[in-house]
């Protein structure tokens, strides 16, 4: 009768082996030490990595920096964590020793050779791409409208069938703009390069 | 049924293992990335997927529709090692394994050794057999390694997939060949999976065009004989070569090929005496998507796919051809609409040959042609908050003649946090080969047991009414719930009537039964911490079917005795450090309470991982711990019991 009604009503038949099971389980999970997840890539090192590419096929003016060293800063929100300096490990681009940075201002951006805004600076980015527009900056958003607002590259993140992936766009009139030079190879693999104004301005 | 003591010795020595490794972890703070990305050029940064919320993660947890998604990671981390065994990650699969290679396998009840109402697909092709109206699951492989992810579908899929879709989908998707760049090679081998291997190697064949060329093999053991039982004679062999070239020059266009070929020796018993079954064959599809403009996209599909089997009395063939082509677009600010056709021809040929008597499917080679249109609109009632989705689907075919197949789905998303959804839906099961054309005579103490040609028999329908939730509870815990009631109608019966000479049966196929099901699945995933993943699934159903009184079948009413009426699954997953994983996967299942009933059991699977870098790794896995073996499903006289199985396998990556 007891069959029965526990039939009806849904309720599960524990058996003496489910609780001995889980009892065994409770005891596995018990004594986890705290870690670090391994064996994923994401957005931020793809996107750190990709910095690290503009930063060796990109041609700066020639009368450079003081110690000839790259800059490379991050305006605002930092996405990256540890990523970026794991990126630039190696400490040289093009012969140059390489420095990052994390600024707040557009001024102090204007020290740098290339700077990263973040998406999660939609509202500033405008104002901070005008700012940098004329200095020999390679400005590199991850926003959607900052090519319009006058960035040299937009990372692009592609949904398909086969999951997420990044690419980027060049703005080339912004890098002429700037006086910079990107290499053919980069030009290349670029899913688009915008040869028109695009500002509107 | 008590826990082994050394069972539980070896999870405490895990587990102290386990505190262990957290001391001399702690001083490796250095950055790192994956080898992946070092030295990686433009061409290979834009290939690689990068993980975080996906834009399908995205619409699965706005859908309108009971579901799980089980990921690449939830395979690996599974230790399971054929499609059936990964499908009993997802809630409210019912798996029940009846010798080496035979499952019985469907989702919301009606189990048996051809679910009729479960329809599978790979990358759009399915698996289905029209031959026996269910799923061959020993012929049916893909290499796990690239499996992307597999969504189980609970409920009428009938609109977007078409007949046979009645109690659910499983809809398996490959990765990307982008995905699969480089060398892989996995080998392992251990007591009852024996021995299994695995190759692959990715190219990139050209700008945005990548290639990936795989071959797999294995073999399994037998498993135990069951109660009374003597010898099984059941091990099988299985080896697979196949490809996947994918074109993806931007989110405009997408071209993707795909095809393999494989082999299958299956030892069986045929009257007591040693027998091989045979069975082979492959596959090629291309697919083609391409966006018109930015609002509509047109999708094109072909495919054939064979299936050869020789089993001692029965040699079969099974030759599919199907087309499809499928418009998205959006003909106003609030609506998606997705419309198309799809044809296919299958040439199915058997002979059957008994010794106590003869089985015929008559005609020997019989075409059955299937066509269908499909339309369905998805409809933004109030941006981002309502939705309802309006399908329907006419399908013709040569067996029943055309089937209507709507659905109607209603979806409430309050915040990017909560879905809550109901639906309607109708699907049907159309007969299979073996019910439209058999022709069969047993002869058996003296009486003469004669099966005709049954070509009235009609599809069997189901209406179904859905209701669920999906909700992000915190940034560390997601839940889902799903309820239905399935009113099905027209089941398929064998009505036997006395011949006319003494002695003398005939049965024909006929409709008389019918009844309901009603219950639900639940699932919760616990992101307790980065290191460790907490998933509890549990899954409740109850199934009442009558006959007509007018029919002689008593068969039908007993299939609510093939499902458990509940299953529980717990399962955590565990990094240890950067490089080790400890894994664990409890799962209890009730009983089955036939007339020869199998009795609720409980399984514990564990996996120990290692990462030993330069793309070196091994992992030892046990399953079914508990008990040295149990029966899962019983198949006529068929009661083998699956046993307990180690295995170590070693994964070598480039």
């Amino acid at each position: 009768m007891k069959e029965r009604a526990n039939r009806i009503l849904f309720l599960p038949r524990v058996p003496g082996g489910l609780r001995a099971g889980g009892l065994a389980v409770l005891l596995f999970f018990l004594g986890g030490p705290p870690a670090q997840g391994a064996g994923v890539i994401s957005e931020a090192q793809v996107k750190a990595r990709y910095l690290e590419l503009f930063a060796r096929y990109v041609e700066w003016p020639g009368a450079g920096r003081p110690n000839d060293a790259l800059v490379v800063g991050v305006l605002g929100h930092d996405p990256f964590g540890s990523a970026l300096e794991a990126a630039f490990a190696r400490q040289i681009a093009n012969g140059r020793p390489v420095v990052v940075r994390r600024v707040g201002s557009s001024a102090e951006a204007q020290a740098c050779d290339l700077v990263f805004i973040s998406k999660e600076e939609a509202r500033r980015q405008a104002v901070w791409l005008a700012e940098l527009a004329d200095a020999p900056v390679l400005t590199v958003c991850d926003h959607e409208a900052a090519l319009g607002a006058g960035a040299a590259i937009l990372l692009v993140r592609e949904e398909t069938e086969g999951g997420g992936r990044l690419r980027f766009d060049v703005n080339l009139p912004a890098v002429e703009r700037a006086g910079l030079r990107v290499g053919s190879d980069m030009m290349k693999s670029a899913r688009r390069v915008l040869r028109g104004d695009v500002s509107g301005s | 049924m008590t826990l082994q003591p050394r069972v539980l010795l070896g999870l405490a020595v895990l587990a102290a293992g386990g505190a262990v490794r957290a001391a001399d972890k702690v001083d490796q703070v250095e950055p790192s990335e994956p080898s992946v990305l070092r030295d990686a050029t433009f061409e290979e940064l834009g290939g690689l997927t990068i993980s975080a919320v996906s834009k399908a993660a995205e619409d699965f947890f706005r859908s309108a529709a009971a579901g799980a998604v089980i990921t690449a990671e939830d395979i690996r981390r599974s230790g399971a090692l054929t499609l059936p065994e990964v499908l009993r990650l997802a809630p409210g699969v019912e798996v029940g394994q009846y010798n080496s290679r035979s499952y019985a396998l469907t989702v919301r009840g009606f189990n048996g050794t051809s679910a009729t109402k479960l329809l599978p697909l790979i990358d759009g092709r399915s698996l289905y057999s029209a031959r026996f109206g269910g799923t061959i699951w020993d012929v049916r492989d893909v290499p796990l390694e690239d499996v992307e992810q597999i969504e189980v579908v609970g409920g009428p899929g009938g609109t977007t997939w078409g007949t046979n879709a009645v109690n659910g989908v499983v809809n398996i998707i490959t990765k990307s060949a982008r995905q699969t760049q480089g060398t892989q090679v996995a080998v392992g081998g251990g007591v009852y999976e024996q021995a299994f291997a695995y190759v692959r190697e990715g190219v990139q064949t050209g700008p945005d065009a990548w290639l990936r060329v795989y071959a797999k093999a294995f073999s399994r053991g037998e498993t135990e004989p069951g109660l009374g039982g003597t010898e099984v004679n059941d091990a099988w062999r299985q080896y697979r070569s196949g490809f996947r070239f994918d074109h993806e020059p931007s989110t405009a266009a997408h071209t993707v090929v795909t095809g393999d070929v494989f082999f299958s020796d299956a030892d069986q018993l045929i009257g007591g005496r040693a027998d091989v079954a045979k069975a082979s064959g492959g596959h090629l599809l291309a697919r083609r998507e391409r966006e018109l403009d930015p609002d509509s996209r047109l999708s094109l599909q072909v495919y054939y796919d064979r299936v050869d089997r020789d089993s001692a009395s029965n040699v079969s063939s099974a030759d599919v051809l199907d087309a499809e082509a499928r418009h998205e677009f959006a003909p106003g600010e609030r609506q998606h609409l997705s419309w198309g056709g799809n044809v296919r021809v299958s040439r199915l040929e058997d002979k059957v040959r008994t010794a106590s008597g003869f089985i015929r499917v008559m005609p020997d080679v019989r075409y059955l042609k299937q066509g269908a249109l499909f339309v369905q609109d998805t409809i933004s009632l109030a941006p981002d908050t309502w939705t309802a989705t309006l399908g329907l689907r006419a399908e013709y075919n040569d067996f029943t003649g055309v089937e209507a197949l709507p659905s109607a789905r209603l979806a409430w998303t309050p915040s990017d946090r909560l879905t809550v959804w109901g639906a309607y839906s109708r699907a049907v099961r159309i007969p299979s080969r073996f019910e439209n054309d058999q022709s069969s005579e047993l002869a058996i103490f003296g009486q003469t047991f004669r099966t005709i040609p049954s070509r009235e028999v009609d599809s069997e329908t189901l209406d179904a009414f859905e209701a669920g939730a999906r909700r992000r509870v915190s940034t560390w815990l997601t839940a889902g719930a799903s309820v239905y009631f399935n009113h099905y109608h027209d089941l398929i019966t064998g009505e036997t009537v006395a011949g006319g000479a003494p002695g003398l049966f005939v049965t024909e196929f006929g409709n008389l039964a019918e009844g309901n099901s009603w219950g639900g699945e639940f699932s919760a995933t616990a992101e307790a911490t980065e290191w460790w993943r907490l998933i509890f699934t549990w899954s409740a159903i109850r199934i009442d079917i009558d006959s007509d009184p007018r029919s002689t079948d008593g068969s039908l009413p007993p299939i609510a005795d093939k499902s458990p009426a509940h299953q529980l699954g717990l399962r955590s997953l565990w990094n240890l450090g950067r490089t080790w994983e400890a894994d664990a996967w409890l799962r209890w299942v009730d009983e089955l309470p036939d007339t020869r009933p199998v009795p609720a059991y409980t399984s514990l699977d564990l996996r120990l991982g290692k990462q030993l870098g330069r793309g070196w790794e091994v992992s030892l896995v046990a399953r079914n711990l508990l008990e040295p073996s149990r029966p899962e499903f019983i198949f006529s006289s068929l009661r083998s019991e699956v046993p307990r199985s180690v295995y170590l396998r070693v994964d070598w990556r480039r």
